[in-house]
């Protein structure tokens, strides 16, 4: 079950950091085509935004894994015993998972619908836009479900940050 | 009772808002009151895309819009937002009536399940608004003109050497109050109505293309109509049609009008000289695109 | 009903601890189910089509910038050039801590990227020099929401993108307030320098070594140049000067600085990767609740609601501001950025407010909430960063919360204060 989680924490950083690369080298491109060529790139910008999408919707996988989605943290805030905060937990990755099942259906949906739909720049199938979606909620569905079993067996949890010496995943 | 969800993402003022809404109260009259229409502009529904792509997923059952939306099902769609490809109003109109439009459309609905009910709503001769003068065609070069991020118009801005820069509507007022465009185009009754005038002083009548906006219905909805029922739609929106363009050509000459007033200088072109150069690119642009060769041919032969 | 689903719904998974994001999908997804008329799969369509947005490419690109800027060696020069010219004065490293944050905010968008990279090494240098550990700590955590005011800034980027204000005056209206920030604080620390017998530096560093440090920062302090100057001189979209504003960086730390290497280069993309996701997730969730709030006429009851207490421009902010006020302490920032805009921005400028100095007045007024308990963000870094107890910290960091306060009422009132320099570079 940890190589499981492990996989996909390494495998979903892993994506989302390429796109975040990717992001910088199009936008790089496009500004440089402009300065040296005076010219625009007529699909940098459409690239970009489909990018972000695998970035976000990916990444946040991980943080699934690790448990780690900004929230109201009870025990902090409240005192709340951690046991009482166990149970809500479990709850908690229930709903989780019914609202990314949702998600998932939704984009299983939506794909084959605008799969031949063109991006009008790129010419890409719009169902690019609508993998990330898929792919990542299932992903979150495996990350929530796992936790919720050690959640359950009160084995150790995957550890949220234990290969950075960086604790706050959030940035202003 | 049956309801249908229209959506549109112009905002509620907007001619083709006001027009949806006629043809709403026009149907419930021509059905008894069988058929709802109900009207969500702005967006409220989503986006052109989502809409187009939320009348086969049951999210939405109408949407209005340009037909050059179109496009992301059939590249054909794009190529009545070309420069210069009718000789004027009554040609652009009467190429979205006619047969080969009528092709078109029947393919759409066979392949994509988007029925085109009607395609007669003007949107109105699109001209340049820049901050400096543009009259002949060597103003273009190296003109920083914004242009929908859309293969088609990038390339038919580029071809003839202005610096054509995609750039999404929402980004075009900044992005020409700070310079990183020079001009932008639409019709004069939709740039005086969101103050373009205001941060670029020229506009220029170039009237280079003319779009229609479309009344379109989710296929599977359409086919569970009753004979009447299709007919009444047809027929609403089709009564609206002649009020609508009034109505559009009332609102440009105003808004022109106007402008002059708040200082804007008003340029008309030499329009055979822009007509000729853009007509010289249409084949290439046509090979770049990939528009279909028989419509291609037709829509030359109605040139004047 | 339908209000309560949506308002009274996210409250209550909020205060059960969901997370933000899930928060918001589940109430959405409430309503749609409540109301029936919507097929539950426009959730992923919106969601997918909430991040098809060039401007907010910005935020990924701004966060990133800063922790290239942490790893790149220029964070340490930026504390060295505070370090030698306020060092000699009594309590010198608190005002360096402020200093420093203040130069450092023209680089990042980010409170967090300050409190986490710069805030390091300023708790390290207090501590050192015998300052209490707790006001080590409240000290950079006030300090680091300077950043998010001082352009760039990653909420006013968010706030341009909800609002459709132009990012590049919202930038240049946040220089002002964030310096009487700056000013403000350190004005604090002044006072209180002398009563607790602050340390301060032996010796006079020097002309020579001021200069030296000057010249040893200066590539760092030219990257706001060229944000600014490319975005005013309509050479580049904010999104782009984003992107430039990380090129730029990286040239810093592997060129100019030497002190970066490949692997740091991957660590900093995947600390921007993680916070990215983390924030943007929340992002696209509060906008489809956004636009549930907005079918639901909310804004329109809200508007309602206001205007029966008041319709004077001036107490319409501050109520907006207090209520802003209570839901930061109990809040993540970009959540309540994406939640609250649409619903008070009509509001407001329906009342006459100009839409930048709303959206200065709104990302200060976040900026408090990161300090204030129970849910302040930038507490739980400087408390990991410090090791101090949460409750020493919280004791030294009130002054600074109300001092903040203060600041903002003649921010609030005084619109110019905003607004002065963006009628100065548009004429
Ligand atoms: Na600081
Ligand atoms: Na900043």
């Amino acid at each position: 079950m940890n190589a499981i989680a492990n996989t996909i924490a390494r495998g979903a950083i892993l994506v989302a950091g390429i796109a975040l690369f990717a992001i910088l080298a199009v936008i790089g491109a496009q500004i440089a085509a402009r300065v040296f060529t005076g010219n625009s790139l007529s699909w940098s910008d459409e690239l970009a935004r489909l990018f972000f999408l695998y970035l976000v919707f990916i990444g946040a996988a991980e943080t699934s894994v690790r448990h780690t989605h900004i929230a109201v943290d009870l025990k902090d805030t409240f005192r709340l015993p951690g046991e009482i905060d166990r149970l809500l937990d479990l709850g908690r990755m229930v709903l989780c998972i019914a609202v990314l099942a949702i998600i998932a259906v939704g984009a299983w949906k939506i794909i084959p619908v605008v799969e031949n739909m063109q991006r009008p720049a790129t010419r890409l199938s719009t169902a690019w836009m609508y993998y990330p979606v898929l792919v990542g909620s299932l992903l979150m569905i495996v990350a929530t479900a796992i936790n919720f079993i050690a959640c359950i067996a009160r084995t150790s949890p995957y550890p949220p940050f234990a290969d950075d010496n960086k604790d706050k995943s959030d940035s202003n | 009772e049956t309801v249908l969800k229209v959506g549109l993402i112009d905002p509620p003022a907007h001619i083709d808002v006001v027009a949806t809404e006629r043809m709403a109260e026009k149907v419930a009259e021509l059905t008894g009151g069988e058929i709802k229409m109900e009207v969500y502009p702005a967006a409220q529904l989503g986006f052109a895309n989502d809409m187009l792509s939320g009348m086969k997923l049951g999210t939405i059952e109408m949407f209005v819009g340009a037909t050059t939306w179109l496009g992301a099902f059939d590249t054909d769609f794009w190529v009545t937002g070309t420069l210069y490809l009718f000789n004027d109003q009554d040609h652009a109109r009467a190429f979205h009536e006619g047969e080969s439009y009528q092709k078109m459309a029947d393919r759409l609905a066979a392949e994509h399940g988007i029925r085109v009910l009607v395609r007669n709503w003007d949107r109105g001769p699109r001209n340049f608004i820049s901050t400096r003068p543009v009259e002949t065609i060597d103003d273009l070069q190296g003109l920083k003109i914004r242009v929908p991020p859309q293969e088609s118009w990038i390339v038919n801005f580029q071809l003839p050497g202005a610096a054509a820069t995609p750039m999404p509507l929402s980004e075009t007022f900044t992005g020409l109050q700070q310079g990183i465009v020079e001009a932008t185009e639409q019709a004069s009754n939709w740039l005086y109505a969101n103050k373009y005038h205001t941060i670029a002083k020229n506009l220029t009548r170039t009237n280079h293309n003319y779009e229609e906006t479309g009344v379109m219905i989710s296929e599977a909805v359409y086919q569970s109509l009753t004979d009447e029922q299709r007919d009444a739609l047809v027929a609403a929106a089709m009564e609206i049609a002649p009020w609508h363009n009034e109505q559009v050509a009332v609102q440009i000459e105003e808004a022109e009008a106007k402008m002059a007033e708040e200082g804007v200088t008003i340029l008309d072109v030499d329009k055979a000289a822009w007509q000729e150069q853009f007509r010289a690119i249409f084949d290439e642009l046509s090979t770049k695109v990939g528009y279909s060769p028989d419509l291609v041919e037709e829509l030359k032969a109605g040139w004047n | 009903m339908a209000t309560f689903i949506l308002v009274g719904g996210l409250f209550g998974l909020l205060l059960l601890g969901m997370p933000v994001a899930f928060s918001l999908l589940l109430s959405s997804l409430a309503l749609i189910l409540y109301e029936g008329k919507l097929p539950l799969l426009i959730v992923a369509q919106r969601l997918a089509n909430a991040l098809d947005s060039f401007p907010l490419l910005a935020i990924p690109l701004f966060i990133l910038a800063a922790e290239i800027m942490n790893n790149s060696g220029a964070t340490e020069r930026i504390f060295r050039l505070a370090n030698t010219i306020l060092g000699r004065i009594r309590g010198g490293l608190g005002h360096v801590n402020i200093a420093a944050s203040m130069l450092f905010s023209g680089m990042s968008g980010s409170a967090v990227a300050d409190a986490a990279g710069l805030g390091a090494i300023e708790i390290r240098a207090m501590k050192k020099a015998g300052y209490d550990n707790g006001f080590a700590a409240a000290v950079t955590a006030a300090s680091s929401t300077i950043g998010p005011i001082i352009p760039p800034s990653v909420p006013i980027v968010l706030f341009g993108v909800i609002s459709g204000a132009p990012i590049g005056d919202l930038f240049l209206a946040g220089f002002v307030p964030g310096i009487l920030m700056g000013l403000a604080m350190m004005a604090y620390i002044a006072v209180i320098a002398k009563r607790r017998n602050f340390p301060r530096d032996e010796a006079f560093a020097g002309l020579p070594a001021i200069f030296s440090a000057f010249i040893e920062a200066f590539p760092s302090l030219l990257l706001p140049v060229i944000i600014l100057g490319g975005i005013w001189g309509g050479i580049m979209s904010p999104t782009e000067a984003a992107a430039a504003a990380v090129l730029y960086s990286l040239f810093l730390g592997i060129v100019v600085h030497r002190t970066m290497r490949i692997r740091d280069f991957i660590e900093s993309i995947r600390l921007g990767a993680r916070s990215t996701a983390t924030i943007m997730l929340i992002v696209a969730s509060a906008n489809i609740y956004g636009w549930l709030v907005s079918t639901q006429q909310i804004p329109q009851a809200v508007q309602g609601m206001l205007m029966t207490v008041t319709s004077d421009p001036t107490w319409l902010l501050i109520i907006i501001a207090i209520v802003l006020l209570i839901m930061g302490m109990f809040m993540e920032l970009i959540a309540i950025l994406a939640i609250a805009v649409p619903v008070f921005l009509p509001v407001a400028v329906a009342a006459g407010v100009d839409v930048i100095h709303f959206g200065i007045v709104t990302v200060l007024t976040l900026m408090i909430g990161l300090l204030t308990p129970p849910f302040g963000l930038n507490l739980f870094i400087v408390q990991q960063v410090s090791g101090a107890p949460y409750s020493a910290i919280l004791k030294e960091t009130w002054p600074f919360i109300a001092i903040l306060i203060l600041l903002l009422i003649p921010v609030i009132v005084f619109p110019s204060i905003s607004l002065f320099l963006v009628e100065v570079f548009s004429s």
